[in-house]
């Protein structure tokens, strides 16, 4: 793995986002404007834009979701950064794991957060960078790969939602176990020719 | 089958009308002790044909492992994402094939307070068994068990007996067991099991007042005839020093670590192999000391795989000391995974002995300790437990001081509530003649807390 900047610094470029990044996006000549800022962030990065049928491919199912091209929209800004530059210029090959990150991994996020989160509330800001760094195998300067995934597994909003719902499943269960418990330690065990 | 009581159909539904006689042979044995308990195996069809499988796997599929868990188990955590919270939880973003390291441990505490996200979501509760520990590492916990869990012990217990070279075919013409206990007070009860055909199995207390005569003992063990006799090391040097001389095929020790010295004294004494088993409630056997070298135990079940790891988590090499770590198991109620068993050992993946399982060489872990009361009178450390855990204690720690008094580290919730209770029942077990202190000032030995200290 990598190492990236620190996650103060994307913070701090997040928090100097200029608001036209999350202007509601338009439709010019059948491009979303989303779509225009990645196809000219990827001519910069890696020297070629998307091609038109690489666009409709990508963008069709998502080109009236307005949170999701809003998010994009972000990276779109974090990544048009010197440091990441000058990384993609000697990691050409990273740009399928972005282009997986942008259109599958953050799917399921944008569901469940608004863009504004990821820019104006803390922890949003931090998941977001380190929802990138993860993707693209980054790990922030002054981390270990332990304490990137630790944290990141503590603010993800994802495992959050995952786990408040595996808890209301569980407190059912725990009445139910409870009463069998009580139940059953009153009764006899079943015979066995060993002791613990 | 009318001629079957309820009360033995009920407890051993496989239960034989010729399998009778071998019960009264026990309960109606002019010799026998006071029985306390009807307990039974519990076993129908369907479970001995499971258990059968098992048999079969545990003597002809003895792969091994070395320091990565074998697909047979990788598959059995993997079958269990879905069903158990627990799994789901500790599972998440792990790739099983290269992040088995990263899969967080599983504790007595989560036993303790989150045992709802360990039992499976689907498990069939009817058959819920409940083994409270015996707390000799400062935890008593109740441990969710199951018939066939505990069914599994004859096979596993045979297992060791044929690599000790005793190889017995068992029916309800023969006692299969006595278990030997010396305590103040414990369950005692006969029982026959359907597994090996209906032989007899009884659970007896040396403590002399649970016996009609000083000779009842020696001659009913006598009488019976078992085929081996297993119990902890504090009821093997009662039996010794009871003078009963009946000489079994084997002695089967557990709970407690076995020192060499007493080893070879029962092996001079009474001329058998004598075999220790290193078995946990929370998993069931795990280990069993080898015929050619008793320091080392083998792994002996096939379905679990068993690591050693440090302080701060990680994984030790072979041959240096650690936590023992269990995973897998065949506990429906208790899928372990990568449970922290509080025993200290060292692994061996490579060795020269028969079986390709690995040897656990252990520390110190389970060793036996004895309390006495003033006027001299030994107290096993198992009726302390007995007393604790019928209180809500998360933790404990009882150190009898020279001049005999106790000092009872307890970490509980409201103790106050329970202190005088606690007090009053302490002191009947020390027949009243010791002064108690309860306290929370735990001694602590390299991090690790031992349960019973006799200074």
């Amino acid at each position: 793995m990598d190492k990236g900047p620190s996650i103060n610094y994307i913070d701090l470029r997040i928090s100097e986002l200029p608001p036209v990044f999350l202007n509601i996006p338009e439709v010019i000549d059948g491009f979303t404007t989303t779509s225009i800022i990645l196809s000219d962030l990827l001519y910069e990065i890696f020297g070629k834009p998307m091609e038109r049928s690489e666009i409709n491919r990508s963008f069709t199912s998502i080109k009236s979701d307005l949170n999701y091209l809003k998010i994009i929209q972000i990276i779109c800004y974090i990544l048009n950064d010197k440091w990441f530059r000058d990384y993609f210029k000697s990691n050409m090959n990273k740009i399928d794991a972005l282009k997986h990150f942008l259109f599958t991994d953050l799917a399921e996020y944008s569901k469940i957060n608004k863009a504004e989160r990821f820019v104006y509330d803390g922890e949003g800001r931090e998941e977001l960078s380190r929802l990138l760094f993860k993707s693209l195998t980054l790990i922030p300067e002054g981390e270990t790969e332990a304490e990137a995934k630790d944290r990141l597994a503590s603010i993800d909003s994802i495992e959050r939602k995952r786990v408040i719902e595996l808890s209301k499943q569980s407190q059912k269960r725990v009445k139910e176990l409870q009463e069998a418990l009580t139940r059953k330690e009153a009764e006899e065990a079943a015979s066995k020719m060993t002791r613990e | 089958m009318d001629s079957i009581p309820d009360f033995i159909k009920i407890r051993t539904p496989l239960f034989k009308p010729e399998w009778l006689a071998t019960l009264q042979r026990m309960r109606e044995n002019v010799d026998a002790p006071r029985w306390n308990i009807e307990i039974g195996d519990r076993l129908n069809q369907n479970d001995i044909e499971i258990i059968k499988q098992f048999e079969s796997k545990l003597f002809n599929e003895r792969a091994g492992f070395s320091d990565y868990p074998p697909d047979s188990i990788l598959k059995w955590i993997d079958a269990k994402r879905n069903d158990v919270l627990y799994f789901k939880k500790a599972l998440f973003n792990i790739d099983l094939k290269r992040d088995f390291e990263n899969i967080r441990f599983m504790s007595r505490e989560d036993l303790t307070n989150r045992l709802e996200e360990i039992v499976p979501d689907n498990a069939d509760l009817s058959r819920l068994i409940v083994n409270s520990t015996s707390g000799t590492t400062g935890h008593s916990i109740k441990a969710p068990s199951h018939p066939i869990t505990q069914g599994c012990y004859d096979p596993l217990i045979q297992y060791c007996l044929k690599r000790n070279g005793v190889d017995e075919r068992y029916d309800y013409k023969k006692i299969a067991a006595v278990q030997l206990c010396f305590q103040n007070a414990t369950i005692v009860y006969n029982a026959v099991h359907s597994y090996l055909d209906g032989a007899g199995f009884a659970k007896i207390n040396l403590n002399p007042k649970d016996w009609r005569a000083p000779d009842s003992a020696k001659n009913f063990i006598k009488d019976l005839s078992p085929i081996f006799l297993s119990g902890d090391p504090i009821s093997f040097m009662e039996m010794m020093k009871q003078g009963i001389d009946y000489k079994p095929k084997a002695f089967l020790s557990s709970a407690l670590q076995l020192s060499g010295e007493l080893r070879r004294e029962l092996e001079t004494k009474y001329n058998c192999p004598v075999i220790d088993l290193y078995s946990l409630n929370e998993t069931g056997p795990i280990a069993f000391s080898l015929p050619d070298d008793p320091e080392y135990f083998q792994i002996l079940p096939t379905d679990i795989y068993v690591e050693i790891v440090d302080d701060a988590g990680r994984r030790l090499p072979e041959g240096e000391y650690g936590e023992i770590t269990v995973t897998g198991g065949r506990n429906p109620y208790f899928p372990a995974l990568r449970y922290k068993t509080g025993d200290t050992g060292a692994i061996f993946y490579n060795h020269k002995f028969d079986g390709k399982t690995p040897l656990l060489k252990l520390l110190d872990s389970r060793k036996p300790v004895i309390f006495l009361t003033n006027s001299g009178n030994r107290i096993n450390s198992i009726d302390i437990s007995r007393i604790l855990r019928k209180y809500p204690i998360y933790r404990h720690q009882v150190i009898q001081n020279k001049d005999k008094n106790l000092i009872m580290n307890l970490d509980a919730k409201n103790i106050s509530l329970y202190e005088d209770e606690i007090i009053k029942e302490m002191r009947a077990l020390f027949n009243n003649d010791i002064d108690i202190t309860i306290s929370d000032n735990f001694i602590t030995k390299n991090s690790k807390i031992t349960a019973y200290i006799v200074e």
